[in-house]
């Protein structure tokens, strides 16, 4: 009697510990792929980050230094006054008159009613729009800068710094301002499921443990330490 | 009996793959540490614009110093105050002189009365969130003439720098693993290839 329940309670364990074994070989296998996947579909947005990272921080080299190279246009067109009240809506409604698309960055008015002042910017373009209601006309300057600009303007267009009313009040900003997120989430789980890939390795625990903690140790110095120490 | 030696592509790929390992566990907290901080400035959240302040009022005797940048690293080394410097601001009218010093997690704003030599030092904690922010934003390509006039922040600039070049060989290194993985090759493409379309379809439609 004894003997038999010993074996059931044998095979019950053997059952759970076989079930467990299932489990952490499907989460491992996930977590492979989930870091070889998100790799693979974040590899062209990394390197455009890395590469205009770069290019923030060192604006000695000649290809980061693109803005006196921009090419600047001035020119005039006719417009007719908004009907709508608020200036966002004032901003949009002459953006729709002079073909322009971007992000609304700043809006203001001069000494009088009849002076509106507008900008709009997108990765590689910025246009200054000033606007004389009374005359139906609008002044427009246009600067354009070449694709290092572009490639360095990208890393910084979030449009998070608006001074208008609304943040983001383009839609490519929002899609673009989204994508900047999920590449910071998907860099956190690829930086995630490699340690616990690593991990698993028990061979290249000490090698590892060593690499790990010179980065970190790094971190927190720069982090903490130089703030408190020094 | 002789030992089979291994084919040099096999040799290849195990130096890739160690140095993909080690590299990428020597990044890591750095790619955490950039990767945190964008949600910050992606939004413009600033949970620590509400920290106190403090300030604290000193006498110093005023360096005779015509440049403003170097009047300010003097009265820096008086007060025992070190940092990256931003903007001086020397007021001529009113004789006084006013510049930030930051340190990540740290913000000071120096005043000086260069008339009577008195300084106010405001100071306040900003917390481990915008210690992020700061290193996110180091040395960056603002006030390019003055960046780097703390030693720290030239080092950070350093390591940002070598950070990038070790993303760029830790990710060509991936593809070049996942290539000669036969089992995740269909998959792999697929979403190589929604990453592609991704990518390129927001650029082309935000350029047009």
């Amino acid at each position: 009697m004894i003997e038999q329940s010993r074996k059931k309670e044998k095979s019950t364990q053997n059952k759970d510990s076989g079930e467990s074994k299932i489990n952490s070989s499907v989460f491992k296998l996930w977590n492979r792929k989930l870091h070889i996947y998100a790799g693979l579909y974040f590899l062209l947005f990394i390197w455009l980050f890395s590469i205009s990272g770069l290019l923030l921080n060192n604006p000695e080299w000649t290809i980061s230094n693109y803005w006196p190279e921009r090419e600047i246009t001035h020119f005039q067109k006719e417009i007719v006054q908004p009907s709508e009240s608020g200036d966002l809506e004032i901003a949009k409604n002459l953006m729709n008159q002079l073909l322009i698309r971007g992000e609304i960055h700043e809006t203001g008015w001069g000494d009088s009613e009849d002076e509106f002042r507008l900008q709009v910017r997108r990765p590689g373009q910025m246009i200054s729009i000033e606007t004389n209601f009374e005359k139906n006309l609008a002044d427009m300057t246009e600067i354009r800068v070449n694709s290092w600009g572009v490639i360095r303007m990208l890393h910084t267009f979030t449009g998070a710094k608006n001074q208008t009313d609304e943040k983001r009040n383009w839609i490519l900003t929002k899609i673009w301002s989204f994508s900047i997120d999920a590449l910071a989430a998907g860099l956190i789980i690829m930086v995630f499921s490699g340690l616990y890939m690593w991990y698993l390795l028990s061979r290249k625990r000490i090698m590892g443990i060593i690499f790990l903690g010179l980065g970190t140790g790094c971190c927190l110095f720069f982090l903490f330490g130089i703030t408190l120490f020094l | 009996m002789k030992k089979r030696s291994k084919p040099p592509s096999k040799i290849v790929y195990r130096w890739v793959r160690n140095l993909h390992l080690y590299i990428g566990l020597f990044i890591s907290p750095f790619l955490l540490i950039y990767a945190i901080s964008v949600f910050f400035l992606n939004h413009d959240w600033k949970p620590w614009s509400d920290a106190e302040t403090e300030k604290v009022s000193y006498s110093i005797s005023v360096p005779d110093e015509e440049n403003s940048r170097e009047l300010a690293r003097q009265i820096m080394q008086q007060l025992q105050i070190t940092g990256e410097m931003n903007w001086v601001n020397h007021n001529q009218n009113s004789n006084s002189l006013s510049f930030p010093v930051d340190k990540p997690g740290l913000k000071k704003v120096i005043r000086v009365n260069l008339d009577d030599g008195s300084a106010e030092v405001e100071r306040q904690k900003t917390g481990v969130w915008d210690a992020m922010v700061f290193l996110h934003e180091m040395p960056g390509s603002h006030l390019v003439s003055i960046r780097g006039n703390w030693i720290y922040v030239r080092i950070w600039g350093w390591l940002a720098d070598a950070t990038v070049y070790f993303i760029l060989f830790v990710t060509a290194s991936g593809v070049y693993m996942w290539s000669v993985m036969k089992a995740e090759r269909k998959s792999g493409l697929i979403f190589l290839g929604l990453g592609v379309f991704t990518f390129f379809s927001i650029i082309a439609v935000m350029l047009r």
